[in-house]
């Protein structure tokens, strides 16, 4: 059972606590993502997992065995840990061949030299660079290296591997290629998979389920991409999933406002029944809008400051009372129902919006 | 065997949260050896001179600093520093900035020329320049005299002025590497807005670039004074003869006059205290100088520059510059090699005065020389060898493991690039002659516990720098694929630097091969060095063989420098 179990974890260099009592789960078999901004101590966790470096307080648990807990004195070093590490930059050894790299594991475990090498071979194939054994790293390409590591990992530990923004480096075809490719291979093989990245579309690709990770070092959210993304537990969340726009309402005897200036707009919604409250922002993404008339009955008034053409989309920012929001509409759509022009006022309708309380960040979803 | 295998065993399990065990244990092997190693010469040389027994005494300090010898030994090093500075920094710009800025032909020869000086000791130089210009044999001083039918010399070599040039000869590549580099990685831009917005180039060297390199410049200044004051060779070989002292000589003769009695290594343990001062005040300078000029503007990468257009001037420069390196560098070479095949001094320089009797005399028929040359090799190598590990080792800890106590490591291991080999020297011996239960004194080991001190800060830069290219998630990934720390490191980070280690290795070898400041106090009578049995086979006035014995140590040195270009060219990929 290749889990992996972190319990109220923390850890710091010198004074400075980059996580802090930081729980998480990975189960059997699955590929769990851990997104973040960058410097959030995605790494250290990471590392604090691996046993490179040390937690001060909590449990971290593999396969059922507890590697490293302060509190019972049990800190397993790294290379008993069984765990497949891919490392941000490859960290593919460059004085040796690329077989020579990737049966290192099988020569530290004292497996049988053919058998090593045909185990280190399958694996090559496996990330498709059966003819690149006999190179030296400085003859491959960065994608090409991130499979060397890929492969590695894979032969080091064959049911849990954990890989460190392993893509980032690479192009975005490129990216897009491997994170497919790592996909592929996590189902076919059934190991289980410690994915880390700032990138959330990747994350989205590779994973069953996905972390979100704070700058504070603090998970905000655990779940499935839909989940995450159709239902964001809180303003951070939403806000780090992709362009948000963020709106101050009321809602007074079942009706939404809009502040503006010193008096209110009313925005309508179908079906919403809030109790009174003053605290909250009403959240949607740029999709999530609806031009309409101005005097229609639903809905709010802007007026159109900047028309942008994207191609497949145009992209709009509306001043909404004292606010700029942005508006994005599907260009087939907006050539049949005409391009709003800049300078006019619309009407706007919202579909789906999230509320969340405007002070702190605990999430009211309603 | 079985308990050493436990305890690296052991190690796996760190008890309270810290890393103990293999990481621990290096710590506090350098930082012990080091302490033995460096510091304690150090503290033994200040307390040896104010302490007599247990008691206090700083009468002697006094007394030995107000000797009017002494006095004129401490002018005399300032003058020499101050003018070595001067004019090296001066010589060293010239071709610096000819060679990194202006159209000049040949540079790459040029560039290999400047290499050379690097290779020998500058006592080999003074040697050379004494052939030629000592005030009544000196070759070039008997043609003035012969072709003018004066008495007087054209120039006595063995002079202030003598030594002042001999070392500036030596000394000028320091500017001239620091401000080449500078002038190569400025971005040219810089220049060519200057001269868009009206400037002539007169005017742009002077406010736009000279500024720029300044702090090149101020750095390779220091680096001549730091060198020619604690320099021992030149004016050993120059001015003893005159009674002309410097410091380092002044230490040396204090102690070889009174025979190596104790009384006389505590009156050079104080002037040392003096030299030292002197040394310190001057990093200090370069210090303050350093942080007032910091510019950022010059990047690591390597541009190309707009050359200046020498037109008319370029012949008589280039005229210029081959004619003064080969009078610089090749020769006092020439000197050294044409003078070890005469079959006596101060024949004239023509074949059928040349054999080859003075090398068989010293490498067949004097046992002194046969053993100096095995000793130096012997040390040379061990102490290369080892210091090379030692390096290693204190690198990695500052680089890898960062302990608390990082920097003291660091400031111990880079100490003794400030500190005179004389001086070490002095330390060395203090320590190692039997006060503390062991006396070394007259074996080879109190030369090569020296030689480790005097050389562990190159070691260790070298060993830094090579250390800094192998990002930590290399031997991380060693480890998470099963390896323990050792195997991390003799698999992945030993090979990796392997390069890094041949180099500094190298690095350590060569100087050791031509010691001579620090053997010169060590030696004892079965224990001289190639240095030693050179300098005093020519103090002597065998001044043939002491060439032919000079020559076959410089095809030695440049033997070695070959194997470490052969070494380091052949890189596999890294």
């Amino acid at each position: 059972m290749a889990t992996v179990e972190m319990k109220d974890i923390s850890v710091s260099y010198g004074k400075n606590q980059i996580i802090n009592k930081l729980s998480i789960d990975v189960r059997d078999g699955e590929s769990l993502a851990i997104v973040g901004p960058s410097s959030c101590g995605k790494t250290s966790l990471l590392r604090a997992l691996c046993g490179f470096i040390k937690i001060t307080e909590g449990e971290i648990s593999v396969r059922e065995q507890v590697v490293s807990s302060p509190a019972r004195r049990i800190s397993i070093a790294p290379e008993r840990r069984k765990i497949g590490v891919v490392f941000q930059d490859y960290a593919v050894w460059p004085h040796l061949t690329v077989l020579e790299n990737i049966a290192y594991p099988l020569k530290k475990r004292k497996v049988a030299k053919t058998e090593a090498r045909e185990r280190a071979l399958k694996a090559l194939a496996l990330v498709r660079m059966a003819e690149f054994g006999d190179r030296l790293p400085s003859q491959l390409s960065g994608g090409q290296q991130q499979r060397v590591a890929l492969a590695r990992a894979l032969v080091s530990s064959t049911d849990l591997i954990v890989l460190d923004e392993p893509i980032t480096n690479l192009d975005a075809t490129l990216r897009e290629e491997m994170a497919y490719e790592i996909r592929n291979l996590q189902h076919e093989l059934g190991v289980t998979v410690l994915y880390i990245t700032h990138d959330q579309e990747t994350a989205m690709t590779i994973s069953d389920r996905m972390a979100i990770m704070d700058n504070t070092g603090h998970i905000r959210q655990v779940g499935t991409a839909e989940t995450v993304w159709t239902k964001p537990t809180d303003k951070y969340v939403f806000e780090f999933l992709g362009v948000s726009n963020f709106l101050p309402v009321e809602f007074h005897g079942g009706k939404m406002l809009l502040k503006d200036g010193d008096g209110f707009q009313r925005i309508a919604l179908p079906n919403t029944q809030v109790p009174d409250r003053n605290d909250l922002l009403v959240a949607f993404r740029p999709m999530d809008v609806q031009f309409t008339s101005p005097d229609s009955e639903h809905g709010f008034v802007g007026t159109v400051k900047r028309v942008t053409y994207l191609g497949n989309q145009f992209d709009y920012i509306v001043q909404v009372a004292d606010q700029e929001i942005r508006v994005q509409q599907d260009s087939f759509d907006a050539l049949q129902h005409g391009v709003p022009e800049e300078g006019s006022l619309q009407g706007l309708k919202l579909v789906d919006p999230v509320f969340y309380s405007r002070e702190g960040q605990a999430g009211v979803v309603v | 065997m079985a308990a050493i295998k436990a305890l690296f065993l052991r190690k796996n399990f760190s008890l309270d949260g810290k890393r103990i065990g293999l990481d621990q244990f290096l710590f506090l092997l350098t930082l012990g050896i080091l302490l033995i190693t460096v510091l304690m010469p150090v503290l033994m040389i200040v307390w040896s001179t104010f302490f007599y027994g247990t008691a206090f005494d700083y009468q002697m300090f006094f007394r030995v600093i107000a000797q009017p010898e002494n006095l004129k030994a401490m002018w005399n090093t300032l003058v020499v520093a101050l003018g070595v500075t001067f004019f090296g920094t001066l010589i060293g710009l010239f071709y610096a900035w000819l060679i990194g800025r202006s159209d000049i032909p040949l540079k790459g020869l040029m560039k290999s020329l400047f290499a050379i000086p690097y290779m020998f000791p500058p006592f080999f130089g003074a040697m050379a320049w004494s052939l030629l210009l000592s005030p009544r044999a000196g070759y070039i001083n008997r043609m003035w005299m012969e072709f003018t039918g004066t008495r007087t010399p054209l120039f006595d070599m063995h002079s202030l002025a003598g030594i002042i040039f001999v070392m500036t000869c030596y000394y000028f590549p320091f500017v001239f590497l620091q401000v080449v580099s500078a002038l190569e990685r400025m971005d040219p831009t810089l220049e060519e807005s200057a001269r868009i917005a009206g400037a002539n180039q007169w005017y742009v060297i002077r406010k736009i670039t000279l500024p720029l390199v300044l702090p090149a410049i101020a750095s390779g200044a220091m680096l001549i004074t730091i060198s020619s004051l604690s320099h021992f060779g030149v004016p050993a070989i120059l001015g003893f003869s005159n009674n002309i002292f410097t410091l380092p000589t002044r230490i040396y003769a204090l102690i070889a006059r009174q025979a190596g009695s104790f009384q006389g290594i505590r009156e050079g343990a104080a002037l040392s205290i003096l030299l030292v001062v002197v040394v310190i005040a001057s990093l200090y300078l370069q210090k303050l100088i350093l942080k007032s000029g910091h510019y950022d503007i010059i990047k690591g990468k390597s541009m190309r520059p707009m050359l200046i257009k020498l037109r008319g001037a370029k012949l008589p420069l280039l005229f210029i510059c081959l004619a003064s390196l080969a009078i610089i560098v090749l020769l006092p070479l020439f000197m050294i090699f044409a003078v070890g095949m005469l079959n006596a001094y101060g024949l004239p320089l023509r074949l059928e005065n040349m054999s080859f009797r003075n090398y068989t005399n010293i490498l067949f028929h004097s046992k002194m020389v046969r053993d100096s040359i095995a000793n130096s090799i012997t040390l040379s190598l061990s102490a290369g060898v080892i210091t090379m590990f030692l390096g290693v080792m204190i690198a990695y800890v500052v680089i890898k493991v960062k302990p608390r106590g990082k920097s003291l490591l660091e400031l111990l291991s880079l100490l003794p690039y400030s500190i005179p080999g004389i001086v070490l020297a002095i330390g060395v011996i203090l320590v190692w002659s039997g006060r503390f239960g062991l006396n070394l004194y007259n074996t080879l080991w109190i030369i090569l516990i020296a030689y480790i001190a005097r050389y562990v800060s190159f070691a260790m830069k070298s060993a830094s720098a090579s250390l800094e290219q192998v990002h930590y998630s290399l031997e991380e990934a060693a480890r998470s694929c099963g390896a323990t720390h050792l195997e991390s490191l003799r698999d992945i980070t030993i090979p990796l630097i392997r390069p890094g280690m041949i180099a500094g290795f190298f690095l350590i070898f060569l100087p050791a091969m031509r010691e001579l400041t620090t053997s010169i106090l060590l030696y004892g009578p079965f224990t001289r060095t190639l240095g030693v049995a050179i300098y005093s086979i020519n103090a002597e006035g065998r001044i043939t063989q002491a060439s032919a014995l000079a020559s076959v140590a410089i095809m030695i040195i440049f033997a070695g420098h070959m194997i470490l270009k052969f070494v380091t060219k052949d890189r596999k990929g890294i």
